[in-house]
């Protein structure tokens, strides 16, 4: 048998700030054979990013590895020298983090600092260095590289930067690369163009990789095997494709629940959230660490000792550290939480509480130039409905909601709020009661709430501000129902938000939202900064809430998959423009807009009966600074129309049915034509329904 | 065997609350974390010790400060007078007790002013931007332009020593450096998405400066006015030596320096010992904003 090139063993790293250890990492092996693909999921606090910090030595002033080994190609990492480790570092162990802009010296070119790898590692001569750059960029498919090696990193987009990221690590061919969340802060397309590129690299040069990340969708699409990661140690390990097949441990199985599956929504099955809390350890477990929030969990078996992974039959690959892991079948939806009420024919009840007419927004740049966030924007927004925006970041659909608010102000069109223009108003100088119908939740958890001040305190000023609520007794008594609704104890009510969770704030922040009884909730990514179980327990909050307030919610998102489940009726956005508005089923399916077609054959999928179509796109969001006379996105579009016409004439928005309407070029009955994206596999039982019902005409 | 710990499986009723992270400490450092640090505490009592020496002066001062005692001859400590006299033969030992008391009123006194005006001005100047910003701004950007000493020595020998001119020399000195602090802090802070959510309650511009913003930057704040507490004494101190301090008789830890420095090599004590005074007190401040800097960060 061939030495592994990674062997962890019973690695135990911790961290001593004030008072007692933080245990991060507990026991925990691991073996990389050459040119393997490992994956490492878990939430937040999982310890996934310290075995990555463990390898590289990087654990800081506080962190230290307690117990075990690290070995590479037989080198005793816990052991040698700093000098030896910096030897390694970058050249036969490369690292490639979230964050591109921090592993780029932003006061170097870019060839400058690529050259240096090569003339510093190897010894090469800068003639020869430099042709190997430019080789590596054109691996990594940036074009132009003779350009990009006289730009400085600020000048380059965050997909170019982790481009040339990853060409840097790969031009010292390392023998390991470790990979922390290394798409995290990409937009969903360019996510899945970086890791088919970083699949790709990796194949060719036959490097071993260590993938580290809390998207299971993506774990899937690029590793061989997985582990799953809780409180600090690997509750299950398998090949990647029997993970998703055939979960065993609970905690698997409750993350596989949580993501919404592509052929239900809200009206078809509810989301399961695992109950609880990511554990924290201090101390060596003496029960199964899952327990507090394991549904399977008995006396006399479980809390009695940490159970041991182990395979699930005697020589498997798959690993499970679970006392009874296959006794019961797989739960993938919650039969206690009723699916919600089909919705009703389209148009027949809701009136329109907020209608959007041709709103334009363009900010004015202190140098002249001018950015069109929103081009000439159109739509409704129905009593009680969500209507969910999509698109990457600078297309336009937070401006969009800031606008609807008060945040800022339209440059020319129409916000009616009942029968008043309230477009050009900022909120301050709306009235009452259109302040009181409008509410927004912020994407992030942690600057939405003041630090300063009390979660009770902040609740009881929203309820003065919003409510009508006369005596302070009345707000406070109005706090502590507020505070249950969100399912939050009564003692959150004396707490700084320092002392609350990312998801506790998040139910803050829309206790707060809630507090008037608006008729419109915007949330704008209320989710995306949030762990997967998480974000489900807030998706299902969201829904209970707006179910008892009969709140219209205007859902920004680029989470496809969330979309899908909770969205009535979407809005696809790109480069500040509608290009596709319709029923969500209607927009799931063909015809497609090309655009929403991208975005679909991009979207992460964890559903092993479900094969993705894939497509190429080219480039990136365009600059909102340049508007063309054409179609925004014919620069980028696999299906544009040959000769000028995309260029040049600004396409129409077609009706394809009833409420559902496209912006292209493209003849209709072409686009009915384009395949659904998501096919269900050969042979897979229980063939999905959603991707193949065109919309009702 | 039973089911335990089994929270009911619907998707909402499922949340547990036995994990809060408690204990964690708030940005601000609250009075009693100071016990966390050293450094702070030594600041701490360094200046506690001014203020009971002020406060009790009456009864620690073995004499009054303006009395002239015969009996002390050589002018150097003996017996009768532990610390010596100065040169007009008054107890030095008094003198410096007394001398606490001008400036533990005075330094404190003339910096809440100052910083009524400078936060007033900063918050203002970031909070709205625009021409309001550049108005303030770029007057601060003058005043900031003159040195700090010619400046109060201008201002003092125009309209002439007294406590409310020294009080309004130091707002005039301290206020834009504090205004460009508190621009800054709110630049930053009102990126934050609570004050969004303030917005769209329609809360007032006050309130969001006062209660959402100001609150946040309490902390830089609060360490920011205790280095200024010992530039403020250096200055007061610096007005006195010049002889812009108050006016004699009264005793001035500045006016005391003065006095004893042409008598310096014969007499170190005369000048040095009102000098340690300042030195000890400034330092005291001084600790107290590191410590404090330092629990900020760690926090």
């Amino acid at each position: 048998m061939i030495a592994p090139v990674l062997n962890i063993a019973d690695l135990d790293v911790r961290y001593t700030v004030d008072g007692p250890d933080v245990v991060a990492v507990a026991g925990l092996s691991l073996t990389l054979q050459r040119g393997e693909t490992y994956g490492l999921v878990g939430e937040s606090g999982s310890g996934k990013s310290s075995v990555a910090m463990a390898i590289m030595r990087h654990l800081g002033r506080h962190g230290r590895i307690a117990a075990g080994s690290l070995h590479f190609n037989g080198i005793d990492l816990a052991a040698i020298s700093q000098r030896d480790l910096r030897g390694l570092r970058g050249s036969r162990i490369a690292m490639i983090y979230q964050d591109p802009a921090t592993a780029l010296n932003p006061t170097k070119r870019i060839g400058v600092q690529l050259i240096e790898v090569l003339t510093h590692h190897d010894g090469a001569s800068p003639g020869a260095a430099r042709r190997r750059v430019l080789d590596s960029l054109r691996d990594v498919r940036l074009a132009d590289p003779e350009t990009i090696l006289r730009r400085y990193p600020y000048q380059l987009s965050g997909g170019q930067q982790q481009r040339v990221v990853i060409s840097m690590a790969f031009l010292a061919r390392p023998e390991l690369l470790l990979l922390d969340e290394p798409t995290s802060a990409l937009d969903v397309t360019v996510e899945r163009e970086i890791v088919d590129l970083l699949v790709e690299m990796q194949r060719a040069h036959g490097t071993t990789a260590l993938f580290i990340s809390h998207n299971l969708a993506l774990v899937r699409r690029v590793c061989g095997r997985v582990g799953v990661m809780y409180g600090g140690q690997i509750v299950e390990e398998a090949p990647a494709q029997t993970l998703f097949s055939d979960p065993r441990h609970p905690y698997t199985r409750g993350l596989l629940a949580c993501l919404p599956r592509l052929n239900g929504n809200k009206h078809v099955q509810r989301l399961h959230a695992i109950g609880g809390q990511v554990a924290r350890l201090s101390a060596t477990p003496c029960a199964c660490t899952f327990l507090p929030r394991c549904e399977r969990a008995r006396t006399g078996l479980c809390d009695t000792a940490n159970p041991d992974l182990g395979p699930v039959a005697s020589g498997s690959a798959h690993l499970v550290r679970c006392v009874r892991p296959d006794d019961s079948p797989t739960v993938d939806t919650d039969p206690l939480a009723p699916a919600l009420a089909p919705p009703p024919p389209h148009g027949a009840v809701n009136q329109p509480v907020l209608r959007v007419d041709s709103l334009t927004k363009r900010f004015d740049l202190p140098d002249g130039r001018k950015i069109v966030a929103n081009h000439n924007l159109s739509c409704a927004l129905l009593a009680g409905e969500t209507l969910a925006v999509v698109g990457e970041s600078g297309s336009g659909k937070s401006t969009l909601g800031r606008i609807l608010i008060g945040l800022e102000v339209a440059t020319a069109g129409k916000v009616m709020l009942g029968d008043m223009d309230v477009g050009r108003l900022e909120t301050r100088h709306r009235s009452g009661d259109q302040i009181r119908a409008v509410q927004m939740i912020f994407q992030n958890p942690d600057s939405t709430l003041n630090p300063a001040w009390t979660v009770g305190a902040m609740l009881k000023r929203a309820l003065a501000r919003l409510g009508d609520f006369g005596s302070r007794n009345q707000c406070a008594l109005e706090m502590r129902k507020l505070l249950a609704l969100v399912r939050l104890p009564a003692e959150v009510a004396n707490m700084l938000p320092s002392q609350l969770s990312g998801g506790q704030k998040q139910r803050v922040a829309i206790a707060r939202a809630f507090a008037g009884r608006p008729s419109i909730v915007i949330a704008d990514e209320p989710i995306s900064a949030l762990d997967t179980s998480v974000k489900t327990a807030i998706i299902e909050l969201l829904l209970a809430m707006q179910e008892a307030y009969h709140t219209a919610l205007l859902f920004i998102s680029h989470d496809l998959g969330i979309v899908r489940y909770i969205a009535d009726r979407v809005i696809v956005m790109h480069a500040g423009e509608i290009v596709e508005i319709g029923s969500a089923d209607a927009v799931f399916a063909p015809p497609y807009h090309p655009y929403t077609e991208t975005l679909l054959a991009a979207m992460p999928v964890t559903d092993p009966t479900i094969v993705q179509r894939r497509i190429e796109l080219r480039g990136e969001a365009p600059s909102l600074l340049l508007q063309s006379s054409g179609c925004g996105f014919a620069s980028r579009c696999p299906r544009k129309l040959a000769g000028d016409v995309c260029d040049d004439v600004a396409p129409p928005l077609r009706p394809a049915a009833t409420g559902h309407a496209i912006r292209c070029h493209i003849p209709l009955a072409d686009l009915r034509t384009v395949p659904p994206v998501f096919m269900p596999a050969a042979g897979a039982s229980g063939a999905p329904t959603e991707g193949r019902q065109p919309a009702a005409p | 065997m039973s089911d335990i710990g089994r929270p009911a499986p619907g998707g909402l009723d499922t949340l547990q609350f036995d994990t809060f992270a408690t204990g964690v400490p708030s940005r601000a450092p609250r009075w009693r974390a100071i016990a966390r640090s050293p450094v702070a505490l030594v600041g701490l009592a360094l200046i506690f010790s001014w203020v009971i020496v002020a406060a009790c002066a009456p009864l620690l001062a073995p004499y009054s400060p303006t009395a002239q005692h015969v009996t002390a001859i050589d002018m150097m400590p003996s017996m009768h007078h532990w610390l010596g006299a100065d040169s007009l033969k008054r107890d030095l030992l008094s003198r410096i007790i007394w001398g606490a008391r001008p400036v533990l009123t005075l330094a404190p006194l003339a910096l809440i002013a100052a910083y009524l005006v400078g936060i007033s001005l900063g918050l203002t100047a970031g909070y709205y931007g625009g021409w309001i910003d550049d108005v303030i701004s770029r007057t601060g950007d003058v005043l900031l332009s003159f040195p700090k000493i010619v400046m109060y020595v201008v201002l003092i020998s125009t309209v002439g020593p007294s406590q409310a001119n020294i009080v309004a020399a130091v707002v005039l000195v301290a206020a834009p450096g504090i205004a460009r602090l508190t621009r800054g802090l709110t630049l930053d802070l009102k990126t934050n998405d609570y004050i969004a959510a303030a917005q769209t309650r329609g809360e007032s511009a006050i309130f969001i400066m006062a209660a959402e913003i100001l609150p946040n930057a309490r902390g830089m704040l609060i360490v920011d006015a205790c280095m200024r507490m010992g530039y403020t004494i250096i200055a007061i101190g610096v007005l006195g030596f010049l002889g812009l301090g108050l006016p004699p008789p009264d005793p001035d830890w500045g006016g005391m320096v003065r006095e004893g420095t042409p008598m310096l090599i014969v007499f170190p004590h005369m000048a040095l010992l009102p000098c340690l005074a300042i030195v000890t007190l400034v330092l005291g401040f001084n600790l107290l904003a590191d410590g404090l800097q330092d629990l900020q960060s760690r926090a």
